[in-house]
């Protein structure tokens, strides 16, 4: 009889603990993606505004988040924007605006003048920037200048 | 003064040592001169003590590992005495080598540029392919190597590694100089020399035995000339001179068994020089020297010599010293043209300490000797420690030329309208050197003698270790018109050490027939070693590069062909040594009673790594060494020395190579079955000197001299299609000799032969140094 009655308490108990932990699971454990500076690499597409599309495979995009005043900089390592450039360019894209979400970090920016090769890159001003960043994926559009610039990649 | 004062003193400590020995009797008997001290064969047939010239033809000198006459060893040498020396005027071993079959020494540039070319074998940076040896020490450095030679008793060339017994950088021979020794002649001699170019010398010497144990000559001399270009720049002298050397030494014997010999020499020269035409290559014509910036060179150096010799009876026991210091300027217009492109200055200080001990068994006179083995056992011993600086400043107009427009023509590809400005209009590049070295080996030779023929054996262990030290830094501002709107300051740096060892082992085998009076016949085989080294030369356009690498990079632009990343500074800078195979044969042959020597060798090099001085294409602006794949080099050698009739005596020597690449591809072009540059395939020279003596009460002697020298074939690139022809020159003198004086009036290149000594290529421009023009004048000499 004590045995039966150990068991009864025990299986009330553990209903009573399942039963707590539901309850506080709603309020608190809302999945968010932490603001850890990435370096993702992928295919950054240039929209040539002649009908034709360039491609520069491997580009290496980093974003780094500056949590006290809630924006992020986004740097293009050795870029190429079109196949006739002959060079490659770092570029740097501060202030851009982001977004911690349950499952995502939304990133966005108008009106940005890039920093490259020594200053401020008036011609190249970014406009229409919106992105999303996952823990492993960073997809983004925008306009560089009259180019519209699209980029899909992962962490590095 | 501290010098003289040391080297009595220690003549006086080793006075300590036994006066007497067991084998004294031996050692009377004995021809060779122990130690520097030079004894007189025969010498009662040396006509009389105020004969100079007689004296020093039969004077024996103390050959540390050779012996006395080289034409009794199995090698092709050449050896010329005072008298010949002096009326050759020979007073340097660029003179000397015009007199030689094989050895070129193109005089150009300034007296740092001495590159020495032998039998297919040479260089014209760094090591070099001939040791030069000085009263017996070693010179390491090529640049002091034209240095003053003045009361020479005896020059000689041993064509063929000797690496054996000499070790590094005797790959293609070793030439030494005797000078006069206080032991030998007494009195004292002064001259004065004039010619054209305003060119005068003047000298002054004296040779005085203090007492019968003490033997101290003391001398100097002093020259100045404007040289034979003008730079049509600015009007001026382009290879004016001026220096002087002093030499003091010490000799003492204080018994028959100890030789301590003392030699304190110094130098200094200060010269414009470097008078480079640029090249036409459309015309093919070069124009006259036309440069802005001031070149020039400057140099000081000193040595020290302090050997001992021990004569043991059945053996000899040696000794040798040295210490040298050398520091030198050079300053160059790098470009050569009358634009403000970039200047070089080469500033270096080097000391050098060797260390010889020989070991070796006494009678290694004649193959006929009776004795059956004769041996020689050596260690040596040396450390170099270079310092340099050596900046280059761009200017205006080498900014322009060779970094911007460069640099910017990538930019304007996609910014048509921006430009990268420097604030400067005037940068250096600094580069600062420490290049220690030092070295050590052991060696033996064995020669074996059976009847008519000796054999001869030999092997050293050379162990080298080199370093460089280098830091190369430059700092500049700049601005990127597009995006920056003030001048930023950027700096650009590399540094780093770089090390090497080698262990070289260095045999030779030799067999030797006499033919008794008649000379001997000859066979060798051996080996030779040049050291590897660094290309400092190459470090302003290393670091031309990593500036323009390190700018872009600051900009955030990237080219893909820019930059020093992804190759090993190292790999660029380091050359490996050079080694050959040495077979030779020859003969050394006396006829019509000794009025007539023959000395012939015909040899076969064949050379891996063969070190070669290029220039980098495009616009750059050094010069570097790099390693040939493989070169073989046939050639001949013919020496005669003839008493044609009484007082006419006719010399002659003739070289003949023919040094080819056999494996040659730098990537761009291979060079196979192409002629090794810079080796002249010919080189013949002609002294013909007839001598009447006692004529009347008017003079003593008088001696007309008619020289020829013929060099040719040069071909100056790896590519062979840039050449100079074969050339002739004429020389002359006519010597009158009364009592105590005599007069001398001479003239080089007298047909005003136009040639070319030396070519290069700078900035992607081909420059031509011509040959020195006619040079006459008029010296008198006095003996006391």
């Amino acid at each position: 009889m004590k045995i039966k009655a150990f068991f009864r308490l025990l299986l009330c108990s553990a209903a009573l603990i399942l039963f707590a932990a539901c309850t506080t699971g709603d309020e608190d454990e809302v999945p968010v993606i932490d603001p850890v500076s990435t370096t993702f690499m992928g295919d950054l597409v240039i929209d040539q505004n002649d009908g034709t599309t360039y491609t520069d495979k491997d580009a290496k995009i980093s974003v780094n988040y500056d949590t006290e005043n809630g924006t992020a900089t986004m740097i293009f390592y050795q870029v190429k924007f079109a196949e006739r450039m002959p060079i490659r360019l770092d570029m740097t894209v501060s202030g851009v605006s982001y977004t911690v979400n349950s499952s995502n970090i939304t990133i966005a920016g108008n009106n940005i003048v890039p920093y490259a090769m020594g200053g401020p890159f008036v011609d190249y001003t970014i406009t229409n920037l919106s992105g999303t960043v996952t823990g492993e994926d960073m997809t983004f559009t925008m306009k560089c200048g009259p180019y519209p610039v699209s980029f899909k990649g992962k962490a590095f | 003064m501290l010098l003289p004062i040391i080297s009595l003193l220690i003549c006086t400590i080793f006075s300590a040592f036994p006066t007497e020995g067991i084998c004294a009797d031996n050692v009377e008997n004995f021809n060779v001169a122990v130690g520097t001290d030079y004894a007189v064969e025969d010498a009662g047939e040396v006509p009389a003590r105020d004969s100079i010239e007689a004296l020093a033809e039969v004077a024996v000198v103390a050959q540390l590992k050779q012996k006395n006459d080289l034409r009794m060893e199995p090698l092709s040498g050449t050896t010329i005495k005072l008298e010949a020396l002096e009326r050759r005027q020979i007073s340097s071993i660029g003179d000397f080598a015009s007199h030689t079959p094989n050895l070129y020494i193109p005089d150009y540039g300034s007296k740092i540029t001495s590159s020495i070319y032998i039998r297919g074998l040479g260089s014209r940076m760094d090591n070099p392919a001939v040791g030069l040896y000085v009263d017996r020490m070693p010179y390491l450095n090529k640049n002091g190597f034209d240095a003053d030679l003045w009361d020479v008793m005896r020059m000689e060339v041993l064509r063929g590694p000797q690496s054996t017994l000499y070790g590094r950088n005797t790959i293609g021979g070793i030439i030494n100089v005797y000078t006069l020794s206080p032991m030998v002649y007494q009195g004292s001699r002064f001259s004065a020399s004039y010619g054209n170019a305003r060119s005068y010398s003047l000298k002054a010497s004296t040779y005085n035995k203090l007492g019968e144990k003490v033997g101290l000559s003391i001398g100097g001399n002093f020259y100045s000339t404007d040289g034979f270009f003008d730079n049509e720049y600015d009007g001026r002298d382009c290879d004016w001179m001026i220096g002087g050397s002093g030499r003091l030494r010490v000799v003492y014997k204080p018994n028959s068994r100890l030789t301590v010999d003392n030699t304190f020499t110094a130098g200094h020269v200060d010269q414009g020089g470097y008078a480079y035409s640029l090249y036409d290559p459309v015309t093919g014509t070069t124009a006259p020297v036309n440069y802005n910036d001031k070149s020039g060179y400057r140099r000081t150096n000193l040595s020290y010599g302090l050997s001992f010799d021990y004569d043991g009876g059945s053996y000899l026991l040696s000794s040798v010293t040295t210490w040298q210091y050398l520091d030198d300027c050079m300053k160059l217009d790098q470009d050569f043209t009358p634009k403000s492109m970039f200047t070089l200055m080469q500033a270096q200080n080097e000391h050098t300490l060797t260390q010889d001990f020989v070991f070796k068994s006494k009678e290694r006179e004649g193959n006929l000797s009776g004795r059956v083995w004769n041996w020689l056992n050596g260690a040596t011993f040396f450390y170099k420690n270079m310092k340099m600086d050596a900046p280059v400043r761009f200017k205006k107009d080498g900014i322009e030329e060779l970094i911007l427009t460069n640099m910017n023509n990538g930019i304007h590809t996609a910014f048509p309208d921006a430009d990268v400005l420097f604030e400067e209009d005037e940068f250096d590049i600094f580069s600062n050197f420490k290049a220690p070295v030092f070295g050590a080996a052991i060696y033996h030779q064995s020669e074996f003698n059976v009847g008519r023929v000796t054999f001869t054996a030999g092997l050293r262990i050379d162990y080298e270790h080199a370093e460089l030290d280098y830091h190369s830094h430059s700092a500049l501002h700049y601005r990127f018109t597009l995006t920056m709107p003030e001048f930023k300051r950027f700096v650009t740096e590399l540094k780093g050490v770089e090390k090497r060892d080698y262990i070289e082992p260095l045999p030779k085998l030799s067999v030797q027939y006499s033919l008794g009076s008649m000379g001997n016949l000859y066979a060798t085989v051996s080996r030779g070693f040049k050291a590897g080294g660094y290309n400092t030369q190459m470090f302003s356009d290393i670091l031309q590069n990593q500036m323009k690498s390190d700018l872009m990079g600051d900009l955030g632009v990237y080219f893909d062909d820019v930059g020093t990343a992804g190759y090993s500074v190292g790999e660029i800078i380091a050359y490996k040594p050079e080694y050959s195979w040495n077979y030779e044969v020859g003969g050394h042959f006396n006829w019509l009673g000794g009025r007539l020597e023959v000395d012939a060798a015909l040899f076969y090099i064949d050379c891996t790594d063969q070190q070669l001085t290029v220039f980098p294409s495009g616009k750059t602006t050094g010069r570097m060494m790099t390693n040939a794949g493989r070169t073989r080099s046939i050639g001949a050698e013919l020496s005669l020395n003839v008493n044609l009739a009484n007082g006419l005596d006719l010399a002659l020597a003739y070289g003949y190579t023919n040094a080819q690449f056999t494996n040659y591809n730098n990537g761009i072009e291979n060079f196979k079955g192409k002629y090794v540059p810079y080796v002249p395939q010919n080189t013949l020279s002609a002294n013909l000197q007839y001598t009447l003596y006692s004529l009347g009460r008017v003079v003593d002697k008088l001696s007309f001299r008619l020289g020829y020298n013929g060099i040719g074939k040069i071909y100056w690139n790896e590519a062979n299609t840039l050449s100079q022809n074969f050339y002739s020159l004429l020389n002359g003198s006519i010597y009158a000799h009364k009592g105590k004086f005599s007069l001398e009036l001479w003239g080089k290149n007298l047909t005003d032969t136009d040639y070319n000594a030396f070519y290069f290529v700078s900035v992607g421009n081909a420059f031509f140094s011509k040959g020195k023009p006619v040079q006459y004048g008029v010296t008198l000499s006095m003996e006391l």
